[in-house]
């Protein structure tokens, strides 16, 4: 009789063997390697990667090209001095460049969140080390904030979906949900400091998905089941304490994402859920995709599913009833497989699209800007959103947020491991973005230092911005080199990194 | 660079070599890489099985320092590799929905337009049966796909799969065990198999089979 086993071992055995043109790539990575050793650099400890070796290179290449003095000076200082990564935080000031004059924005590390995991010795201090993974981040306030992700408590346990807070503004977090049923969550919506939803799906038990919510600022939580099956995303944005709209990304038996045409409306804190139709065809992008707000309207960003290539075009709908019902958007084409959307308000929102670069790695292929609630779009080319400026360097941004109608962080990180050989490895690199004319033009914000040299911002993912002058962002600290240490258990910790108190910007006349 | 895949000393011994003649893990290369790429090709998405495996043996060749020269053979050492490294690529890659649904959906439509490994397995294995599988291997949990693919694929023993995973025998052995349950489950595959009861068969603390 066939057991499982025996499925596996046919599965696994009748993986195709490699042509030799499969492995050239990855021959051509370990030659550089052995060269580069035997060329006399040192390999193998967590140490800073010199500047002067090929990451300062890479970076500075592509600027050569512009031909522009103000702009290579912009683009020296917006991103050579985030990008170096090990540098100090400066508080810097640029150069007058002719631009409208602004002042850098100065990020802080805010605190850790930690939750009882590992600990690490790094440069004679010891960190907390979370491995909490945190898949979305909001603040209802500047000094109430929740963290939504998975909780790794070691290396080989299973992740598990936890929920923190904090109530000092990143400072310092505590565990506040933290689901022992395997739930994960993918989202979290606060219509109040005191009230927030999340939803939570426990993938592959038939369990039908729930959301969580909390009255008390975390201190409690109950749940209520939530229409959908257990292997959707539930998108879900409440504008207020009993209204709520969610909408299900369904992962499907054959793995291939769809939307199930439909969304589900509740105005009595998810006692009860109305069903209405969405599109066809239209795939929301993630969980901040959705974002509804008193009065009823609703934004949705995401793609069109149809056409035969990975990258479709960008789509966006709309709702004037709370999600009761859904108009498409009229959008420029841009080519999208994911977008990355934030509303200030009810009519205005800027929308970061991606499209794939190679590898399934990213960059930004346009900016997608409304001012009348989704109903048209306009786009912009969203060049200045690779900040190596090469087309060959990948950025996947992860998050962005808008303070004011033209003021928005995006945040992601920075592929440098793809150098085909050119370059030295270097482990990925967290990046923030700015923009203070509405996603028409973005540079990079300098990182604060890590808290030892051997760390470094390996990602920026979930972004919020509480007021204007007060943006939050959950960052991954990792070892510096991080690829170098695969073979060992890789440390990772979430971060908060705050420009609360830094804002300190002159606004141009001709911005905003 | 010369000597790819001709020498005959073990891979301890090459590996010791290659500290003072660095070209010499050439050979741990050319004698295992075909391998690893086959395990990575059915454990992620195609695009990223080439800077996978090129990390895998970047990786390998800066910590090389720190093998341990009593296991001639150095398989387990490298899949526990390739194994850290797509949990990492994974972290990085995963943690937002949007990248979730775009993993989906690329492999889905590599799946349904490209040459992927698949199809061509799927002359030999029934495509019906290669989807099946990538299902029932989705939705298990990492701890337990880790090992049974190890065992299945490579054919590493419990010991060589407690090495690359750094996991003791006994904790092999269970997790083998409830992951086939948890995988003949996930396929449909009637039978019990009182005889896989684990040596070590009490529970993991803790462990939760969804």
């Amino acid at each position: 009789m066939t057991d499982e086993l025996d499925l596996l071992d046919r599965y696994m055995d009748s993986a195709a063997r490699p042509a030799r043109a499969d492995l050239e790539t990855a021959r051509r990575r370990l030659d550089s390697e052995i060269d580069r050793e035997i060329g006399g650099q040192s390999t193998g400890s967590v140490t800073p990667m010199p500047e002067s070796q090929g990451r300062r290179s890479a970076l500075t290449r592509p600027l050569v090209a512009l031909g522009s003095v103000a702009a290579v000076v912009l683009l020296a200082t917006a991103v050579l001095v985030p990008l170096a990564g090990y540098r100090p935080p400066t508080g810097h000031r640029p150069a007058a460049t002719g631009r409208p004059v602004e002042v850098s924005r100065t990020w802080t590390l805010a605190g850790y969140i930690s939750l009882p995991g590992w600990q690490i010795t790094e440069g004679g201090r010891s960190l907390s080390t979370s491995q909490q993974f945190t898949t979305e981040f909001t603040c209802p306030s500047v000094t109430t904030c929740y963290s939504a992700g998975t909780n790794i408590p070691s290396t080989h346990e299973n992740s598990q979906g936890a929920i923190t807070v904090s109530h000092d503004g990143g400072a310092t977090w505590r565990q506040s949900l933290s689901s022992r049923s395997g739930t994960y969550f993918f989202s979290i919506t606060c219509p109040t400091p005191s009230t927030c939803m999340a939803p939570g799906v426990i993938p592959g038990t038939r369990t039908p998905p729930a959301m969580y919510t909390t009255t008390d600022g975390g201190d409690s939580w109950t749940s209520l089941p939530l229409p959908g099956v257990d292997e959707a995303f539930i998108l879900l944005s409440c504008p207020a304490t009993s209204t709520c709209v969610a909408m299900e990304l369904d992962m499907g038996q054959d793995g291939r994402a769809r939307n199930k045409g439909v969304s589900y409306v509740t105005s009595d804190g998810g006692h009860h859920w109305t069903a209405s139709a969405v599109p066809r065809g239209f795939v929301p992008s993630g969980s901040s995709s959705l974002q509804c707000f008193p009065g009823g309207r609703c934004i949705a960003a995401g793609t069109e599913t149809a056409g035969p290539a990975i990258d479709t075009p960008a789509a966006m709908i709309y709702s004037t009833d709370d999600g009761a019902s859904w108009t498409t958007g009229s959008v420029p084409t841009v080519p999208a497989i994911a977008s990355m959307m934030s509303c200030v308000d009810a009519d205005h929102c800027v929308s970061i699209e991606q499209k794939d670069l190679r590898n399934g790695q990213m960059t930004a292929s346009g900016v997608l800007v409304t001012d009348d609630g989704g109903r048209t779009w306009k786009a912009y080319g969203g060049h200045d959103l690779d900040p190596v400026n090469d087309r060959k360097t990948a950025l996947n941004f992860g998050s962005i947020s808008c303070s004011t109608a033209s003021d928005c962080f995006a945040t992601g990180l920075l592929y440098e491991s793809l150098c085909q050989g050119s370059c030295p490895y270097v482990a990925n690199q967290g990046v923030i973005m700015g923009t203070v004319d509405g996603g028409r033009t973005w540079r990079a914000d300098p990182l604060p230092a890590p808290p030892s040299p051997t760390l470094q911002y390996v990602s920026v993912f979930p972004m919020t911005c509480v007021t204007e002058t007060d943006c939050l962002a959950v960052a991954t600290l990792g070892l510096s080199q991080s690829g170098s240490n695969g073979g060992l258990p890789p440390v990772e910790q979430d971060v908060v990194l705050t420009n609360s108190g830094a804002s300190v910007r002159t606004r141009s006349s001709t911005t905003g | 660079m010369d000597g790819w895949g001709s020498d005959a000393c073990s891979d301890a011994v090459c590996i010791s070599e290659s500290l003072t003649e660095p070209q010499r893990f050439a050979v741990i290369f050319e004698r295992h890489a075909e391998a690893i790429h086959r395990f990575l090709t059915r454990r992620v998405e195609a695009p990223a099985v080439d800077d996978i495996l090129s990390e895998t043996f970047v990786v390998a060749f800066r910590t090389r320092s720190g093998y341990d020269t009593a296991h001639p053979d150095a398989r387990p050492w490298l899949f526990g590799i390739a194994v850290n490294v797509v949990r990492h690529h994974r972290r990085s890659e995963g943690r937002r929905l949007v990248m979730v649904g775009r993993v989906e959906r690329d492999a889905a439509l590599v799946h349904a337009e490209g040459p992927s490994a698949d199809e061509v397995a799927s002359d030999v294995v029934g495509a019906d049966e290669v989807g099946q599988m990538m299902m029932a291997l989705s939705r298990l949990d990492d701890r337990y796909r880790d090992v049974l693919m190890l065992f299945a694929g490579p054919g590493l023993s419990y010991e060589e799969i407690s090495r690359a995973l750094q996991i003791p025998v006994g904790t092999v052995r269970s997790r083998l065990w409830r992951g086939r349950a948890r995988l003949r489950e996930l396929l449909g595959v009637p039978g019990q198999y009182p005889d896989d009861a684990p040596v070590e068969g009490r529970p993991i603390e803790g462990e939760h089979i969804p």
